[in-house]
């Protein structure tokens, strides 16, 4: 179906006769390549953002005015649940997993992702399990719990709709391309990096993912059980979160806590990676600190899993509990800290290039700081008593995930786009960008500390005048739309840059350290011609820092000087098998476009639609023609994988 | 199958890591199995946060619960963990008959270990213990149905791997197929060690 | 299906088959079929002697049968697993989702503890909707959609 939908620009520089040979849809609907499935993930992803701030905007004009009649009571329930859902498991983590999956195998030297079929089954997976949640909205109505689904709220008895059967099959598929893709990552990372890069020659960017991946596996079951007993309960007739069935509604949130967390985690060390890529190419200086960025966020990770209940300190888990995860919560600020230090020092005493990437890496630490200071506030269980479920609980996760996140990872598509597109973005549009998101972005969000001190309640539909929330709700609405209107300004920026012709951009435009810049922007379908060998951290570098401390006297290999000579690009082209370069050249073999990954996951999302449906006819009848399609799906997967 | 040779047939710099000589497919299984880890964990600390309840209630597992039944289960699981072990030997070994006859036998044991899980389960039902009959009911239900759900599964791998041995498709240069359906079949019996001692025989 | 990788050289004339060749694994430290064997029989002793324990009740059954239950768990994970033989980054994963599941569990059980010293009775009580309990992230919700979800608050929900 939409495999084409609002992918930006696909390389134009394949040549002519091989985009006649097969249908064009086909290429992206059939890909295995971690190329053109890490700019399908980005694309879908913007999408979902796109609506995902939608809906943000609907309940910031809802919330314009005290007793507002904008949004049906029951329509915001539904919009401000689908919001959150929609930026965090359609928007954050699979733009994440985007940018890692186009970036890491090149980082590392890699010709593709470990398991090429396997990714691509993941985005698809995730993309189907994306329109599987918003089809919601138009078949009876869509989720209204909030992001976090407390039972029993979510039970049958409070919530009889088909809103919670949605949110909880929607996200089974998204948990299962998640761990799918993270087991990927893992693999490719561990395994695949180019001779000589040792663990502490890996870029950040990649380290963070190997990190990210390990949270993802270890996490994500947690969830899975969880909404597997949800499913039970509701479909089946069990209460396991019912009390008037015995059950007790406290164990979904630790088990949903439990994953939660790390979720976090899952969501903002990508961007620090990112920002830890990008600030030492624009201060012309490698980053300062390098191991304890690479440690600290291993440091972080473990201590992830020890903190969740601290989003549960309002439900009496009694002192010693209060004051364990108290104290975990507090000391993940160390690890986080070290890292704040460490790209402050990598700024200074740089020469400085503000170009785009450059902003968006210093606006992600000014908000990051912000959002963890509050964070750290909020991990004292007396502060937590008076501020949970207020507005300042949003302005904190906001700072963190928005201020954060959206921002690394903006910084991320605009330093990156040149090398995925060969096209750069505008530079001037882009800052327009930078500057009116950042503004909107602080009007929006800080005023709201202001409102949940204030005791405003997060989640509610209006207010009455005179509580003193009028002013900075008003103020939060204005900065809503100053970031709608910056979100626009990248959509044309990044239409221009593909209406543009096709310029000519240099392997390494920013002059940057890693492998990915070696190789063509865009790079060929085998990434690489010769297999790069890394003697230093930061291989292309070398010849700049002659003194470099590490392989000084390991033979230099010119990474950069590698030629492409153009008919590779069309020799190797995907699903040419094995296609051989003459004479003593390498011969690469990628796999086949293969169609069943797709089959497969839509398969997994007919069977979410049968265990939704009631009537026995459509049930049947989703449930039959899902098992066929996965059974010849994944008969022919593994008859192509045994070929 | 991507096979790359260097232009200049010199070797390639020393893996820096030793993770470079792992096989692919047996790395992503691990890490599978880790995440297998969590899920299982979540599962059984989920029946444990309901045990003070399922043991006041009724009707009390030990009285319906058989260990002596069980344990033939749990040493039906055993039996085929050595099974699949025996025909991983053979077919690295290249006894490639031997080999598939030996998956088929715990493909055969896997069935039994079902059958005998569905001859509980029915028991059960008369005794009252539904997924709605309760507390307990429910526990242990979805704790051993997900189990049996991936015997279920590693069944129908093996059962695959049979199909791929018997034509041939396994030898001494290449079994990791058959490796890591092996790692997934004991992962299955290794949580059956865990639920078999803190389902049915802790007190 | 076996890529190597780029970075795994290839000695030239070894110039792969596809699908043949799977990776050198350390095979030379492969037990035979006679230690499988012998694996198998202590694990059965290992069973028969769990059964045998819950017959004897002055045995301490919970310490009991647990040692029996880890050295099972480790007999297979090492022997028939290959965990002793293979690399380590295998028994890392393992250990590393043990170590979680363990924790998770054990976790569980000492912060519901406090909840269940007596089982509680079920109790499906009418109380306001919003006042009363400050259910974490229910109460706005219910208080916003009004009566259709309001009604029936839990004992256990603000907990
Ligand atoms: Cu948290």
């Amino acid at each position: 179906m939409a495999a084409q939908v609002a992918v930006p620009v696909p390389q134009q520089e394949a040549s002519p006769l091989e985009l006649r040979r097969e249908w064009y849809g086909w290429q992206w609907l059939a890909t295995v390549d971690h190329k053109k499935i890490g700019i399908m993930y980005i694309a879908a992803s913007l999408a979902f953002f796109l609506i995902g701030g939608f809906e943000a905007l609907l309940v910031r004009t809802q919330l314009i005015s005290p007793l507002n009649t904008f949004l049906h009571p029951d329509l915001y329930n539904q919009v401000f649940t689908m919001h959150a859902t929609t930026m965090i498991f359609l928007g954050v983590m699979p733009m994440s997993v985007g940018v890692g999956n186009y970036v890491v195998p090149l980082m590392i030297g890699a010709a593709d992702m470990a398991y090429p079929r396997l990714n691509a089954f993941s985005f698809w997976l995730f993309f189907f399990g994306g329109i599987f949640l918003n089809l919601s909205f138009v078949m009876g109505g869509a989720p209204n719990t909030g992001w976090f689904a407390y039972a029993p709220l979510t039970e049958r008895p409070f919530n009889p709709g088909t809103g919670p059967d949605f949110w909880l099959l929607g996200l089974q598929l998204l948990g299962i391309a998640s761990i799918a893709g993270a087991v990927n990552f893992i693999v490719t990372i561990l395994k695949m990096r180019a001779p000589g890069m040792t663990f502490m020659r890996l870029p950040l960017f990649t380290w963070v993912t190997l990190i990210t991946s390990f949270l993802i596996i270890f996490a994500f079951p947690s969830i899975t059980i969880a909404l597997i007993l949800l499913m039970f309960d509701r479909l089946a007739g069990t209460s396991f979160f019912l009390p008037s069935g015995g059950g007790d509604p406290l164990l979904w949130q630790h088990l949903f806590w439990f994953f939660g967390h790390p979720e976090v985690y899952i969501m903002i060390l990508p961007a620090m990676g990112i920002v830890s890529e990008v600030l030492p190419v624009f201060s012309r200086k490698p980053i300062f600190g390098y191991s304890f960025i690479a440690y600290s966020s291993v440091a972080i990770g473990f201590l992830g899993f020890t903190v969740w209940a601290h989003h549960m300190f309002v439900t009496g888990l009694g002192e010693i509990a209060n004051g364990a995860f108290a104290t975990g919560s507090f000391l993940i600020g160390v690890p986080t800290g070290v890292k704040i230090f460490n790209w402050i020092g990598t700024l200074w005493g740089g020469s400085l290039r503000f170009r785009t990437p450059l902003l968006f890496a210093c606006g992600f630490i000014a908000n990051f700081i912000i959002g963890g200071i509050s964070g750290i506030t909020l991990a004292s269980p007396p502060v937590d008593f008076q501020q949970t479920d207020t507005y300042y609980v949003v302005a904190h996760i906001h700072y963190v995930l928005f201020g954060g996140s959206i921002f690394g990872l903006f910084a991320g598509l605009y330093y990156w786009w040149p090398k995925m597109f060969g096209r750069f973005l505008n530079e001037g549009l882009g800052k327009a960008h930078f500057w009116l998101q950042m503004v909107g972005f602080n009007l929006t969000f800080f005023p709201m500390h202001w409102l949940g001190t204030e005791g405003m309640p997060r989640r509610i539909y209006t207010y009455f005048p005179n509580q003193g929330f009028e002013l900075w709700n008003l103020v939060a609405t204005l900065g809503s739309y100053l970031l709608g209107i910056s979100i626009l300004i990248f959509v044309v920026n990044a239409f221009l840059s593909a209406r543009r012709p096709a310029e000519v951009v240099p392997d390494n435009p920013w002059e940057a350290a890693t492998l990915e810049w070696s190789t063509t922007s865009p790079p060929p379908a085998h990434n690489f011609d010769a297999v790069p060998v890394v003697y230093s951290r930061y291989p292309l570098w070398e010849d700049r820092d002659p003194e470099g401390a590490h392989g000084a006297t390991a033979p230099r290999t010119n990474v950069d000087a590698v030629s492409h000579p153009a008919d590779d690009v069309a020799a190797t082209g995907e699903g040419e098998q094995g296609a051989h370069q003459g004479g003593a050249a390498h011969a690469f073999h990628l796999p086949n476009p293969t169609i069943f990954p797709v089959i497969l996951a839509f398969g997994l999302v007919l069977i979410a639609f049968a265990l939704l449906f009631a009537p026995p006819v459509l049930k049947i009848t989703f449930l039959v023609s899902g098992l066929v399609y996965g059974v010849v799906s994944v008969y022919g997967w593994v008859r192509q994988v045994s070929d | 199958m991507a096979v790359v040779t260097r232009g200049h047939g010199e070797p390639l710099a020393q893996s820096p890591t030793g993770l470079e000589s792992l096989d692919v497919r047996k790395l992503g299984m691990w890490a599978f199995l880790g995440s297998e880890c969590v899920f299982f964990g979540a599962l059984i600390a989920s029946y444990f946060v309901y045990r003070p309840l399922i043991l006041a209630g009724d009707p009390k597992p030990h009285e319906v619960l058989g260990i002596n039944f069980t344990a033939l289960l749990a040493f039906i699981l055993l039996i085929s963990s050595l099974t699949m072990v025996l025909a991983l030997n053979a077919i690295q070994h290249d006894r490639r008959r031997a080999g598939a006859y030996w998956l088929l036998a715990t493909a055969v044991l896997g069935t039994t270990f079902l059958g005998g899980q569905a001859y509980e389960f029915t028991k059960l039902a008369q005794e009252g213990v539904t997924l709605s009959s309760g507390i307990f009911g429910q526990c242990f239900l979805v704790l051993t149905g997900f189990h049996g759900t991936h015997v279920f599964l590693g069944v129908i791998w093996l059962l695959a791997c049979f199909a791929r041995a018997m034509r041939g498709g396994f030898n001494s240069g290449n079994y990791i197929g058959a490796e890591i359906a092996g790692l997934y079949w004991h992962f299955v019996d290794i949580v059956w060690v865990a639920i078999f001692t803190l389902i049915y025989l802790i007190p | 299906m076996e890529r190597p990788h780029p970075a795994q050289p290839v000695p030239h004339g070894a110039s792969g088959v596809p699908g043949t060749h799977a990776a050198p694994s350390p095979e030379a430290g492969h037990p035979g079929a006679g230690r499988y064997v012998l694996v198998f029989i202590v694990l059965f002793i290992i069973t028969a002697a769990e059964v045998a324990v819950t017959y004897f009740p002055e045995i301490p059954q919970l310490p009991a049968l647990m040692t029996m239950a880890v050295l099972k768990f480790g007999l297979i994970a090492a022997f028939y697993m290959h965990l002793r033989f293979d690399s380590r980054v295998f028994s890392a994963f393992l250990m590393l989702g043990l170590f979680l599941a363990v924790g998770m569990l054990l976790s569980f059980l000492a912060l519901f503890t406090a909840h269940y010293r007596e089982p509680y009775e079920p109790v499906v009580e009418q109380t306001q909707p919003g006042t009363g309990t400050p259910a974490v992230g229910t109460s706005a919700v219910s208080g916003a959609t009004g009566g259709t979800t309001g009604g029936v608050a839990t004992p256990m929900a603000g907990r």
